[in-house]
């Protein structure tokens, strides 16, 4: 019979000893906002980058040995020709002479032969070369000669391909079809998306492609909020056994509580600080993207509110079902790295979904995602994700039959691991035996 | 009445038999010493009293029924090894473990307060235990031990760590609890203090329980039959005596068979022998605990 008074003393012990330490406060408060920091910074580089190389006049070497860009048909025009920008490009090349076709930035310059482009290629005078042999009409193959050792992936070379290939659809098709044609052809289709609810209401949308990323990303980034705080009250559960076996208090603790009791009141107590955690870093991402959404108005976000309501749920059941586990395979190691160890299967497991997480907001109510709703291991993660995605395809009986699971897992888990913890407790110094440890568990009433 | 009864307790760790069927009986208001070598089973022993680990056969029971956990709420313990939580606060230890022997927060926080003065630590109520002495420490730890005044206490070397002048409060404060009828069980390796405190002593060898019973009684039953006299010159030699040993005034006279320590002094006096003061040799326990730790190896 658990006691109450003795579980809520160990609970607000517990809960004061975690929420005062730095680590905590830190973690807490700060790692949200470093965290947006740091991302918005690294973004914000790369998106420079990005812009810049688009940005920029890049100049590649195109070699027609197939007649389709004849030098005549007035497409090349020397650099005094060019636009300003253009020239200045080809200057600091040192590329004062030659015919360049001008693409909206991108110069393709004219070699005469394969050699010629290929000398250029290496000397970094242009990007890369391509060549269009003399039956690529017949077999449709053209040739890019890149730089040895050149960039893995050039933001410039995927830039040009495509307007490479509008270049000759539109040289084939010239003068053979209508212009409309040609335009159709260069640009078959644009596609407007919009979503038909369950009641066949059409819901149009200007920037879908976006909003579609915001809504995966929402759900994502609340799953992993979750895992983050469920493992890192875990992590504190294995710490504040591993302090009680090296402060020596093991003892008297269990003289004065019933493992049952210290047990139950550990999880609740840093379970609480676990809760307070995530309720922190879950207001903080909702208003962080309620805030994005009213700078960028065009977005309509729909906050998954039905995932934020059942959130404390299963964050709560997921973690005492984990954190028992932790606390019991914890206590049986003799150092903190040893505990650690032991307890990062459980770990792994919970981490499952995330390893699904592109089945599940493909197909948030497709099998894998039933399937992981019923794994208590994964049920939490899963469930939260499913709900940000496609709360309506979550019956009640489904989110009723995943409670259920996860709370008679979490009672088993919670009797399993009083034994263990017990044994642990005081099997200390070397470590025992799974036959040891079997024998003396089998000993507790 | 009995405070703790163990009635033929076993245990054994892997192949390692700790106990091997102890009975012994702890007698309620009095202090009682458990002793024994390092690794005899004594602290296996209390563990199986507390309840933390549960014998492999016999029974436990605590002032006279099956130990239940609510019971336990009456007995205070200090392991030998110890510790506390290093980073909290005094007066927050001791309020939780005030809290988890059954009082309420504000009862616990203010017999932490009393206790802390009784043990002559008012000021550190605030401070962190990482910032006191290993003494201040060990006073700590006895004041959560003692501080819900339990019916039953059992302190696993108190004295360790502790210089005289603390020795000397610890020992007040076991006597205390006698005088208030509380029964206190104390292990150690200090005779001398057991000589002191104690009314009862039970000594533990290789699991097995080799010595039980009352204090005098024991120091009398491994008393040898000696005089240890004080006098001026030399004694003279009387028949049924022989002299075990000199040092200085003082002269070692063992009793040969079944002389009487009267007879043997009467004849001593007509003999000639200048006296001035004769005691019956009385055991000491670090002999009984030598001799008894001899006997059984």
């Amino acid at each position: 019979m658990i006691r109450g008074a003795k579980v809520r003393a160990v609970a607000r012990f517990e809960f004061r000893n975690v929420v005062h330490r730095w680590s905590w406060v830190i973690s807490t408060f700060g790692l949200p906002i470093f965290f947006v920091a740091l991302s918005g910074t690294m973004v914000s580089i790369q998106g420079n980058f990005l812009e810049d190389r688009v940005s920029g006049v890049s100049v590649f070497g195109i070699v027609d040995h197939a007649g389709l860009l004849p030098a005549h048909a007035g497409l090349f025009r020397p650099p005094a020709e060019l636009s300003p920008e253009s020239r200045r490009t080809l200057d600091t090349l040192g590329l004062v002479d030659g015919l360049y076709l001008d693409l909206d930035g991108l110069l393709l310059r004219r070699y005469a032969t394969e050699r010629d482009a290929a000398r250029a290629v290496a000397r970094d005078v242009v990007s890369a070369a391509y060549v269009l042999p003399g039956d690529y009409l017949a077999r449709g193959h053209v040739k890019a000669l890149i730089r040895h050792g050149g960039p893995v992936l050039s933001v410039r070379a995927s830039t040009v391909e495509p307007v490479l290939r509008q270049l000759l659809v539109q040289r084939l098709l010239s003068g053979r079809v209508p212009p409309e044609i040609v335009n159709r052809v260069r640009d078959p289709m644009t596609v407007d998306r919009v979503s038909v609810t369950a009641d066949a209401v059409i819901h149009a949308s200007k920037n879908r492609m976006m909003e579609q990323l915001v809504r995966a990303a929402l759900p994502f980034l609340l799953g992993v909020l979750l895992l983050t705080a469920l493992l890192s009250s875990s992590a504190y559960l294995v710490q504040t056994i591993v302090n009680d076996k090296e402060n020596k208090v093991v003892e008297v603790l269990l003289s004065s509580a019933d493992p049952d009791e210290l047990l139950t009141g550990k999880l609740l107590g840093l379970g609480a600080a676990g809760l307070l955690q995530f309720a922190v870093w879950s207001t903080m991402v909702v208003l962080g993207a309620l805030m994005a959404a009213s700078v960028l108005s065009r977005f309509s976000i729909a906050v998954p509110w039905e995932a934020l309501a059942y959130a404390p749920l299963f964050f709560v059941l997921g973690y005492l079902f984990i954190g028992s586990l932790m606390l019991a395979t914890g206590s049986l190691g003799t150092s903190a790295p040893e505990a650690q160890k032991m307890t990062i299967g459980w770990a792994m497991l919970s981490v499952l979904p995330l390893m699904l997480m592109i089945v599940l907001l493909e197909e948030p109510n497709g099998s894998w995602g039933h399937v992981l709703s019923l794994i208590p291991f994964s049920a939490p993660l899963t469930m939260i994700v499913r709900l940000s995605v496609d709360p309506a395809g979550v019956s009640g009986w489904e989110i009723a039959l995943s409670t259920s699971i996860l709370i008679a897992s979490t009672w088993l888990s919670i009797r399993l691991g009083a034994r263990l913890f017990r044994v642990g407790l005081l099997l200390g110094g070397s470590r025992p035996s799974m036959r040891e440890i079997l024998r003396q568990a089998r000993l507790i009433r | 009445m009995v405070a703790l009864a163990f009635d033929g307790v076993e245990k054994s760790f892997g192949e390692t038999r700790c106990l091997h069927a102890v009975s012994l009986d702890i007698p309620e208001g009095l202090v009682t010493g458990l002793l024994g070598p390092n690794g005899a089973g004594k602290t296996t022993l209390i563990r199986i009293g507390m309840d933390i680990i549960r014998p492999d056969a016999g029974s436990v029971r605590l002032f006279g029924s099956a130990i239940a956990r609510e019971q336990l709420d009456r007995i205070g313990y200090l392991p030998e090894e110890r510790g506390l939580y290093r980073k909290v606060p005094v007066i927050e230890v001791l309020t939780y473990f005030g809290e988890l022997k059954g009082l309420t927060r504000a009862d616990a926080r203010r017999r932490g307060l009393d206790w802390l003065e009784r043990v002559g630590l008012p000021a550190v109520a605030k401070q962190r235990l990482d910032a006191l002495s290993k003494g201040m420490s060990q006073k700590v730890q006895l004041a959560v031990t003692l501080m819900t005044e339990p019916r039953l206490a059992i302190l696993d070397e108190p004295f360790s760590g502790l210089d005289p002048v603390n020795i000397d409060l610890v020992k007040g404060l076991i006597q205390a609890r006698r005088e208030a009828g509380l029964t206190t069980v104390l292990s150690t390796h200090m005779m001398d203090q057991v000589e002191i405190l104690c009314d009862r002593v039970a000594m533990v060898h290789d699991g097995h329980l080799v010595l039980d019973g009352d204090l005098e009684e024991v120091r009398q039953r491994y008393s040898v039959p000696e005089l240890v006299l004080r006098g001026d010159g030399e004694l003279p030699a009387i028949e049924g005596t022989r002299v075990v040993a000199t040092k200085g005034d003082k002269t070692t006279l063992e009793l040969l068979d079944g002389l009487p320590p009267a007879e043997a002094l009467s004849r001593l006096v007509n003999a000639g022998a200048r006296v001035r003061s004769v005691d019956p040799h009385r055991a000491s326990m670090e002999e009984i605990f030598l001799r008894v730790v001899r006997e059984a190896a």
